[in-house]
């Protein structure tokens, strides 16, 4: 005979299994699981502007932001290179961190239905791929905060004639080139690292930085519109937006004052986006960058041209037109494209989408 | 007629699960005052000093004979109606005061999860390291928590504090749960430290313990400060992975192949540790079959038992094609950076003298969990096969408990940091001994202790009550909080580095006891 405790214990494992298969259905029946659709049509009208005509349906409470932007071509990455490698330190970085980013970048990219095209590479093969011609539509990525020594020592630099040539740099860390990292000892921290005086200057003007802040709370125009939130910062190591602008840089991070965090700095035919900023809530870092990525801002010939915002009820859906006037000047461009990017700005949440026309 | 709590209908000769042995033990000398309950009676050695009586005179008098009596008569006495009324609803209602504006950084990152998948994005797209059957139970969690409060609610915006110490990367960002998802996450824990406190009762009251013995076993869980933190205020969902391991040898115990396997299946598929249990089960299942039981059903049983396990396993892995994605995470994601410490075998590399092996560890994570998880696969191998050889076909016994005792510590030897939430993996199994044996007394207290003074007094500690205060209350400002923790940021550490080797050392010395009692080579008892 089978007793009460028998019997209870089984209910509760009854229940613990309709549990789970009631998540499972949840998550993965598409006419149960929680959806955010968009429907995108754009059109070129022969007056110069851009009709974008958006219907967006949610089954959960969103708000997402619509922004345009135009470049040359559409924002593709073929490649994302990612530098990682143990036997060398960090300065500025959380280790897990820089371990970690690649996997939340590639999540949230496949989540959007993107590929997950993330190449790591080692201090050796980071020299190698620097000295190597630039592949089409690539991206690095250094999160460590310090360059490794073979690509950056008292004698040379790998990095900056790479970017001048057309190489594309994500930065996140210790202010690039003020650290250098010989192989680390294995019996010690991974923070050992050597100093290089006045190592920045090769990147970028000494005359941008300053505030005194390490939290930037003010959001720029891309950091708002793109939806991303990341307010860590260095004293004394915020971008000067007006000085940036003049430049050719744009704000693409936070503002303290009139200081970003974060900016796109033109390098000759590079362009170097700097996380002026350590690298310790990574999943804020990896939505920032995908979303950089996704939106192509990190190219030096994108530019916003604005957007607008949407707020959803559960079950709602809206439909929006715009028409979006084109600068002359990007018309006159023969491979100049217009693109839209969506993104829901809640915090976690995945949703991102681009759409692309040729002017 | 009222029935009291264990009683059995009289016409039918009560089955236990286990036989009562005679003891063997050399009887105790008693002091003249008591009488004791049986869940804290001393044994008084015979060769104390003077000094030494009358400090446990001293002790007798006034806690043993002043609370403990009383308390120990009310339990004996009470009826059962006024029993729950008293210990199960105090239990609940001191967790629902504690539970929703508390909580650790474990809870903000069920809280991501949840909010992750409630927009529609996948298991693993918000990156979390817990098995699929746990983050599957966070996204239920979600869609109850999003009928009360908009999912954008889930978690307030990150607290600036953290960012001030950016420097010494121990304190991260992070983000604070909103109370409602808080009460959401924490009320099935609840639940399940019930059934739990239940079901040790039962066993307990099964393997030959009086029924004031059994009661108090339920309330040295259900009531345990320690327990109650961790369910309450930190979130940690150990209960539930921890019930299913206990239920699932109950059932074994019972000859129940299917709902055992499921029981331990489900335990897997929600947290890695009940895998650490599955030689024990399968050498219990074996022991504990009928003598007269044929080959055939013995096997059948066995693949019962099995077909549970891959199951629930296959519940959650084999649909979703979740396998490789989580293997790739769990594999991949420990071969950097991992702290040693806790309440773990590693905790005293923490002291700065050893900051060498603390690196060499460190650099090195992933080649020590897998040496360490071999190490303890074949040391609960031993602990099965020690028990085998211990206990006799066809005749029950208790020597599982201890086995399971032995068992739940091998587990905490696979992890680079024992973190105190992990400690209940281990209480149950003492209190049922305590209960059963009377061993493991004091064990309890001090693990009990060691968890909650290093949850009170451990680095983390902020993140558990001060966050919620500044964000929901005016009694405390950021700016108060960050100065405080800059203050007495090396007293704090120096004191979570001290109550985490006292701990480990509390915890080993447990366990050594615990596996001296299933030696192979000492004779049986029975």
């Amino acid at each position: 005979m089978i007793n009460k405790t028998v019997r209870v214990i089984e209910l509760v494992l009854a229940i613990l299994i309709a549990a789970l298969v009631l998540a499972e259905i949840l998550l993965y029946v598409p006419s149960t699981r929680p959806t955010l659709s968009l429907d995108e049509q754009l059109t070129v009208q022969s007056n110069g502007t851009v009709t974008v005509v958006s219907t967006v349906e949610s089954s959960f409470s969103a708000h997402l932001s619509l922004d345009n932007l135009v470049g040359n071509g559409s924002p593709k990455i073929n490649s994302i290179f990612y530098y990682y490698d143990g036997n060398y330190p960090v300065s500025g970085a959380d280790p897990s961190n820089w371990f970690g980013l690649p996997g939340h970048l590639g999540s949230i990219a496949s989540a959007r239905g993107e590929v997950d095209n993330i190449v790591g590479l080692n201090a050796t093969q980071l020299a190698s791929f620097l000295t190597s011609p630039i592949p089409p539509d690539s991206v690095l990525i250094v999160a460590s905060g310090c360059l490794p020594d073979p690509v950056y020592s008292n004698n040379s630099n790998l990095v900056v004639p790479w970017l001048r040539a057309g190489g594309q740099l994500f930065w996140v860390g210790s202010p690039i080139g003020e650290f250098r990292g010989p192989p680390i000892d294995p019996r010690g921290p991974p923070f050992t690292v050597i100093s290089v005086p006045n190592g920045s200057d090769p990147f970028l003007p000494r005359a941008w930085l300053g505030n005194s802040a390490n939290l930037y709370l003010g959001n720029t125009s891309a950091s708002s519109e793109l939806g991303y939130y990341y307010p860590y910062a260095w004293p004394g190591q915020g971008f000067n937006i007006s000085l940036l602008e003049k430049g050719g840089g744009l704000p693409l991070g936070n503002i303290d004052s009139h200081f970003t965090n974060v900016a796109r700095i033109p390098e000759s035919k590079g362009t170097l986006v700097d996380f002026s900023a350590p690298s310790i809530d990574v999943v804020r870092l990896a939505f920032a960058m995908q979303n950089l990525l996704d939106a192509g801002l990190h190219e030096s010939s994108y530019r916003l041209l604005g957007g607008t915002t949407v707020s959803l009820s559960s079950g709602e859906s809206a439909t929006l037109t715009q028409n979006v006037p084109i600068p002359l000047s990007v018309f006159a461009n023969t491979s100049a494209e217009f693109c839209r990017f969506t993104v829901q700005t809640d915090y976690l949440a995945p949703f991102g989408s681009v759409a692309c026309i040729r002017l | 007629m009222a029935r009291t709590v264990g009683a059995r209908n009289t016409k039918e000769p009560r089955k236990y699960l286990f036989k009562r042995k005679s003891s063997t033990r050399r009887a105790a000398p008693r002091p003249a005052s008591g009488p004791y309950p049986p869940f804290w009676r001393p044994r008084w050695p015979p060769d104390w000093k003077a000094g030494e009586w009358y400090v446990a005179q001293w002790w007798n008098r006034r806690f043993a004979t002043g609370i403990i009596s009383p308390l120990n008569r009310w339990v004996a006495k009470a009826s059962r109606r006024e029993f729950l009324l008293a210990v199960v609803v105090s239990g609940f209602v001191i967790r629902l005061l504690l539970a929703p504006y508390t909580g650790e950084a474990d809870l903000s990152t069920y809280a991501e999860s949840s909010t992750t998948m409630a927009y529609g994005g996948g298991p693993y797209t918000y990156l979390i390291v817990y098995p699929p059957g746990w983050v599957f139970l966070l996204d239920l969690i979600g869609h109850a928590t999003a009928t009360l409060i908009s999912i954008q609610s889930f978690l307030s915006v990150p607290s600036p504090i953290f960012a001030l110490r950016i420097d010494i990367y121990i304190l991260q960002p992070t983000s604070i749960t909103n109370p409602v998802f808080s009460l959401s996450e924490k009320i099935p824990l609840f639940v399940f430290d019930f059934l739990l406190a239940l079901l040790l009762y039962e066993i307990a009251l099964e393997s030959g313990a009086s029924k004031t013995a059994a009661r108090w076993a339920f309330i040295a869980y259900f009531l345990n400060p320690l327990v109650i933190f961790m369910s309450a205020v930190h979130g940690a969902y150990d209960v539930i992975p921890e019930m299913l391991v206990v239920a699932s040898f109950y059932l074994a115990l019972r000859g129940r192949g299917l709902t055992s396997g499921i029981a331990l299946g489900l335990g897997v598929i929600t947290k890695v540790f009940p895998i650490f249990f599955l030689p024990l089960l399968v050498a219990v299942l074996w022991r504990h079959r009928g003598v007269d039981e044929s080959r055939g059903i013995v096997l059948r049983r066995y693949a019962a038992w099995a077909a549970g396990v891959v199951g629930m396993a296959a519940l959650v892995f084999w649909p979703s094609g979740l396998l490789q994605g989580y293997s790739g995470l769990i594999t991949v994601g420990p071969t950097l950076g991992e702290n040693h410490g806790g309440f773990g075998i590693w905790s005293w590399v923490q002291i700065p003298t050893f900051g060498a092996v603390q690196w060499e560890l460190y650099w090195n994570t992933g080649l020590v969990m897998v040496l360490t998880t071999i190490s303890a696969v074949l040391l609960a191998i031993v602990v099965a096969l020690a028990y085998l050889r211990r206990s006799r076909t066809g005749k029950t016994d208790r020597e599982w408990l201890l086995a399971f005792v032995a068992t739940s510590f091998v587990s905490l030897i696979a992890f680079a940091a024992v973190q105190p939430q992990y400690l209940l993996w281990v209480l149950p199994g003492m209190i049922i001994v305590a209960a059963v044996e009377r061993r493991f007394r004091s064990s309890i207290v001090i693990v009990t202790a060691a968890g909650v003074i290093f949850y009170l007094f451990g680095l983390s500690s902020p993140l558990l009550f001060l966050q919620p205060l500044a964000t929901y209350t005016t009694l405390l400002s950021w700016s108060t909080i960050t100065n405080s923790i800059l203050a007495s940021l090396d007293r704090v550490g120096w004191i979570a580095l001290v109550s985490s080797i006292l701990g480990s050392v509390i915890l080993a010395w447990v366990a050594i006891r615990a596996s001296f009692r299933v030696n192979p080579l000492r004779p049986s008892e029975q």
